[in-house]
């Protein structure tokens, strides 16, 4: 055994002279020869060669065996940290590196240990000068100088950066002004001249990102930022610091850029637009991104590896089918299709689809699926306004014309009867001509008098209704023509409650009570005394207000279609304008309700003002 | 030969227009006697009555509230026909609404359509059409 180990020390003897610390372990881990440091290292001799491992380190502990099992299993490098005291010094630090040692033919036949010395010194050195270049590297790049103004002796104090940045020489000496006169002409000067006086007069402080031409006519971007100091009240000093930001306002938008990968599945699965994948010849679904499960409030496992087919109405869709479609072209639609998700979710949903071969070659649809449940309702109700707004206009339109034929007339008879007066000289004959004019101003008036009416009424469209107390506004009806109840000895009888509401605007609801008295009482029946009841009819969507007389009533079968049109008076009794029922109608339906009619023949009228309760 | 018409009947509810025609038709000197309602029942009833002479010509409005043109048509056509033979129908309305002049032609008792307000000589250009012999 000696001998052996002779010969093999022999071979190794040029371990003497490395510089470092290395020794050579045999498979039993036991000391073969090292390098004179390494022996110098721990304190060893000669005579320690042949020792276990083990025994010449009694510290180590069984996480070493493994070490050096894993190093006999051929694993390269194995680095153990370890701490010891030698020679009753301060403890060291050494760093062993653990190699496989193989002979000529690349059997292993041992292990090298390489032993290097961690002093807690030269650790925090490395670890120093790492951080400070760190450090410089950093401050180099965000360019950040300190600078001081003070005020009582008028002095600017610069650090070394901020005569970089604005790239004068070192021995540049600044005053308020020079410093600020490097800032660009226009925004960037009013703020930085702004921005100072503010601090000095109110103690605001400021942080700005401005222009400034450097001394060699660059233009940069800094951020300026200064914090006044106050003494007794006063502005003293200002403090600040000047950073040169270019890069960070320039490059902004270039980096985002720059971070985006071509990962196409990433795209897909980010996509905020809904889309999925299926197979072209079963329809299942490959694949499907997050925008169209959170669409459709779905997890993906309950759409993978089902038909699309499934989700389609073919009996609906007709010629608008995709498989048709897919079969003529490359792609389909646009498509639209009901959602329906039990009772919460119901969506329109438009399709568009496209072939395309995945990297296998085989045929995939592609299909992109945007949300028109919106734009739908918003169509469908900007119809029905625009159907509003033609009745609308219709109405309008025979109101002209019905106005620009009464106002024609009337004019006509103005300027033939002044012609009359103007050659008339028989003062009989003037006096009636006189008199007929005055009946046509009269009458002119209460046309023009309900055309306003009616143009109020247009104007009031967007007002709001209020909960009103009906019988408040039957008084007031009543009140209005107190002088002809009297004359007519009407009696109206009352039925309704006293706190009864209704949902009504003021001035129509007044308008309506109004008319509807007045026709009651201009048709009254010759020989008896006219009585109008009045009764409430209160139901769940509407509140009916009924206006009972015992008048002539009205041949509904031959008026009923004229009945509430304008100017078709049905008598002349009176002096009906022909607007009375119109207006009241029209005032009813802009407040949502309806109003019936019902009559007999020299027997009396019932008018149904339904309210709507809403 | 007789120089006028013995009556002429105007129905209009505006009793302004009503006058105006009835100096017109005073100023040309074609009727002895102009009658003017502003009813159509009220006209009616006058037409009934066997003691009132049937007229030679009828000025009607078209646009009327309580009983339209059309509508006092229907009642006048009930009127026993003997009574109604002698007496022509003019329609009159202040727009030539196409509507209007082809109702007024399918309908056999109106002569003719014409613009209000009449004048002197639209009235004269009426009689003369339709009674020739009268303006020699």
């Amino acid at each position: 055994m000696i001998k052996n180990q002779t010969t093999k020390t022999n071979s190794t003897h040029w371990l003497k002279q490395v510089p470092s610390s290395i020794a050579l372990l045999d498979h039993n881990y036991c000391l073969i020869d090292a390098s004179t440091s390494w022996f110098e290292k721990f304190n060893f001799t000669e005579n320690s060669k042949g020792e276990n491992f083990f025994t010449l380190f009694p510290r180590f502990t069984e996480d070493w065996k493994v070490k050096l099992d894993y190093v006999m299993d051929g694993l390269n490098d194995i680095q153990i940290m370890d701490k010891v005291l030698v020679n009753n010094d301060s403890p060291k630090r050494l760093l062993w590196h653990l190699n496989p040692w193989k002979d000529g033919y690349g059997k292993l036949i041992g292990v090298i240990v390489n032993v290097q010395d961690m002093t807690e010194a030269k650790e925090l050195e490395i670890e120093l000068q790492r951080t400070k270049q760190v450090l410089d590297q950093k401050s180099e790049i965000a360019k950040i100088g300190s600078w001081e103004y003070d005020l009582e002796k008028d002095q600017v104090t610069w650090s070394p950066i901020i005569r970089k940045i604005y790239g004068v020489s070192k021995d540049y000496d600044a005053s308020l002004e020079s410093a600020m006169s490097f800032y660009k002409i226009g925004n960037s000067r009013d703020t930085i001249q702004e921005v100072v006086a503010m601090a000095i007069e109110t103690g605001k402080p400021w942080d700005e990102n401005l222009k400034l031409i450097t001394k060699n006519n660059g233009e940069i971007w800094v951020n300026t930022i200064g914090r006044p100091k106050f003494k007794d009240g006063k502005c003293s000093r200002i403090i600040g610091t000047l950073q040169d930001i270019t890069h960070k306002m320039t490059d902004k938008h270039f980096m985002t850029e720059v971070n985006v990968k071509n990962d196409y599945e990433q795209f897909f699965h980010l996509s905020p637009t809904a889309m999925a994948v299926n197979d072209y010849k079963t329809g299942r679904f490959v694949n499907v991104n997050g925008a169209l499960l959170d669409l459709l409030g779905r997890r993906k496992e309950e759409l993978l590896d089902r038909s699309f087919l499934k989700f389609l109405n073919f009996k609906k869709l007709g010629k608008t089918n995709p498989l048709i479609q897919l079969a003529g072209a490359h792609c389909y639609g646009p498509l639209e299709v009901d959602f329906v998700d039990g009772e919460y979710k119901k969506l329109i949903l438009q399709l568009k689809g496209q072939v395309i071969y995945n990297d296998k070659n085989e045929k995939i649809i592609l299909t992109v699926i945007q949300d028109v449940t919106k734009e739908r309702a918003q169509q469908k109700m900007l119809k029905g306004k625009i159907g509003e707004s033609n009745t609308e206009i219709q109405k309008l339109v025979n109101f002209a014309h019905m106005v620009s034929h009464n106002l024609k007339g009337q004019a006509t008879n103005f300027s033939l009867l002044l012609n009359f007066l103007a050659k008339e000289n028989r003062e009989k004959e003037r006096k009636s001509v006189l008199s007929m004019l005055f009946q046509s101003t009269d009458s002119l008036t209460d046309t023009i008098k309900g055309l306003r009416e009616v143009v109020a009424i247009r104007q009031n469209i967007n007002l709001k209704k209020k909960s009103l107390v009906l019988n408040e506004y039957i008084y007031k009806a009543e009140q209005g023509l107190a002088g002809l109840i009297k004359k007519e000895q009407v009696k109206i009888v009352n039925e309704i409650p006293d706190n009864l509401k209704v949902m009504a605007l003021p001035i129509y609801l007044e308008n309506i009570l109004g008319n509807l008295f007045s026709n009651a009482i201009k048709f009254r029946k010759e020989e008896r005394d006219p009585v109008i009841v009045l009764s409430v009819d209160v139901q769940k969507y509407h509140t009916i207000l009924n206006v009972e007389d015992n008048g002539i009533g009205i041949d509904l079968d031959k008026h009923g279609d004229r009945l509430f049109g304008l100017y078709k008076t049905l008598s002349e009794k009176g002096d009906s304008r022909g607007m009375g029922l119109y207006l009241a109608k029209y005032q009813v339906e802009l407040m949502k309700g309806k109003i019936e009619c019902e009559s007999t023949l020299g027997e009396g009228t019932t008018f149904r003002i339904y309210f709507s309760n809403r | 030969m007789r120089k006028k018409l013995n009556y002429i009947l105007l129905l209009d509810d505006n009793p302004a227009t009503n006058f105006i025609h009835k100096k017109f038709i005073r100023e040309a000197g074609c009727a002895e006697e102009v009658i003017d309602f502003q009813s159509g029942y009220d006209m009616l009833d006058y037409l009934k009555s066997e003691e009132n002479p049937s007229p030679e010509l009828i000025f009607i409005d078209i646009n009327m509230p309580i009983m339209n043109a059309w509508e006092f048509l229907e009642e006048y056509e009930k009127i026993n026909e003997a009574k109604r033979k002698r007496t022509n129908l003019i329609m009159l309305t202040t727009s030539l609404s196409p509507g209007d002049v082809m109702k007024a032609k399918n309908i056999d008792m109106i002569k003719d359509i014409r613009l209000k307000p009449l004048s002197v000589d639209s009235v004269q250009n009426v009689v003369s059409a339709f009674f020739p012999d009268l303006m020699e």
